[in-house]
């Protein structure tokens, strides 16, 4: 192995300090799932407060779980210029499509309004993707394509399944195999990393 | 031949304090961040408590590293950066590395 290789390894176990809890996964998977179940049972108005609980997972999980079995960093320069740069993406993706859906909806375009849960899920599914190149963990790509194909495959069936919301139910099934799949990546961490008796 | 030797002791001319593998990987670990505390060089380092202590005191009496300590949450709190000399440090001993085993 060269030396290289070596900081290398180092440079992604910081990164690994992000996601090692599956503290994310869960965030994620609760978030989805949360909102599949919103819709299939049109509670709408709590929709917003659904990024919330997301939110609150992540940072409760992490002050009380992470924080004092594995510590705590402050990214470095680069690492701050990687983080920042997702935010944004996100946040520009986010208007663009959305503003494009209502726009094109607006203008009648029918393919646009009949995919346009399918054409979210692709840029959910895209941000996902980026989340996991940024922090550099693998198993995060493979829930951007469960994001894909629960979005897209849902609203596909949707259109010939009427007897139920086809839809609604392929979301909840993909936030909950991302949301055990971070419980197990929890469980894997907390036996890993026991709570440390002396602290300095 | 007295130039050969010469060459060769200029090559291994390495810094004792960094060339120690314990303070190496401490140093490594925190070339990459802003700044880091004491518990997650403990879960990353995989040294135990003291020597970890002791490793940190060496590398802040030569000036490597900054400790700062806090009270968080009614307990202590430590925090570790970089100093510009400590980088410096480890960026010629890594150079110095480099040059002497090739990339690979």
């Amino acid at each position: 192995m060269s030396y290289q290789l070596d900081m290398k390894e180092i440079e992604r176990q910081v990164y690994l300090s992000y996601s090692e809890d599956g503290l994310v996964d869960i965030a994620i998977g609760v978030v989805i799932t949360a909102w599949g179940l919103m819709l299939m049972m049109k509670p709408t108005g709590l929709i917003g407060l659904i990024g919330l609980l997301g939110l609150g997972i992540w940072y409760i999980g992490k002050r009380t779980i992470t924080i004092p079995r594995i510590g705590v960093i402050e990214p470095s320069p680069k690492m701050e210029r990687r983080l920042t740069n997702l935010a944004v993406f996100l946040f520009v993706a986010g208007l663009v499509v959305f503003g494009g859906i209502l726009l094109s909806r607006a203008a009648g375009n029918t393919l646009v309004s009949d995919y346009s849960l399918g054409i979210l899920g692709l840029v959910l599914a895209a941000g996902v993707a980026l989340l996991a190149y940024l922090l550099n963990a693998p198993r995060i790509y493979i829930y951007a394509l469960i994001l894909l194909v629960s979005f897209a495959g849902g609203e596909i069936i949707d259109k010939s399944i009427t007897t139920f919301d086809a839809f609604a139910f392929s979301v909840v099934l993909g936030g909950g195999l991302i949301m055990i799949s971070g419980i197990v990546v929890l469980v894997r961490f907390l036996r890993k990393y026991p709570r440390p008796q002396m602290e300095a | 031949m007295a130039e050969n030797t010469s060459q060769a002791d200029v090559d291994l001319e390495l810094d004792r304090i960094v060339h120690e593998p314990a303070r190496l990987k401490i140093l490594a670990y925190l070339s990459a961040v802003k700044s880091a505390d004491f518990v997650f060089l403990l879960s990353r380092t995989g040294l135990t408590y003291g020597n970890l202590s002791s490793h940190m005191s060496k590398l802040e009496e030569v000036g490597y590293i900054e400790v700062e300590k806090e009270i968080k949450d009614k307990r202590p709190h430590t925090m570790l950066s970089l100093t510009d000399k400590g980088r410096t440090a480890f960026e010629d001993y890594r150079k110095h590395m480099l040059d002497l085993l090739g990339n690979g």
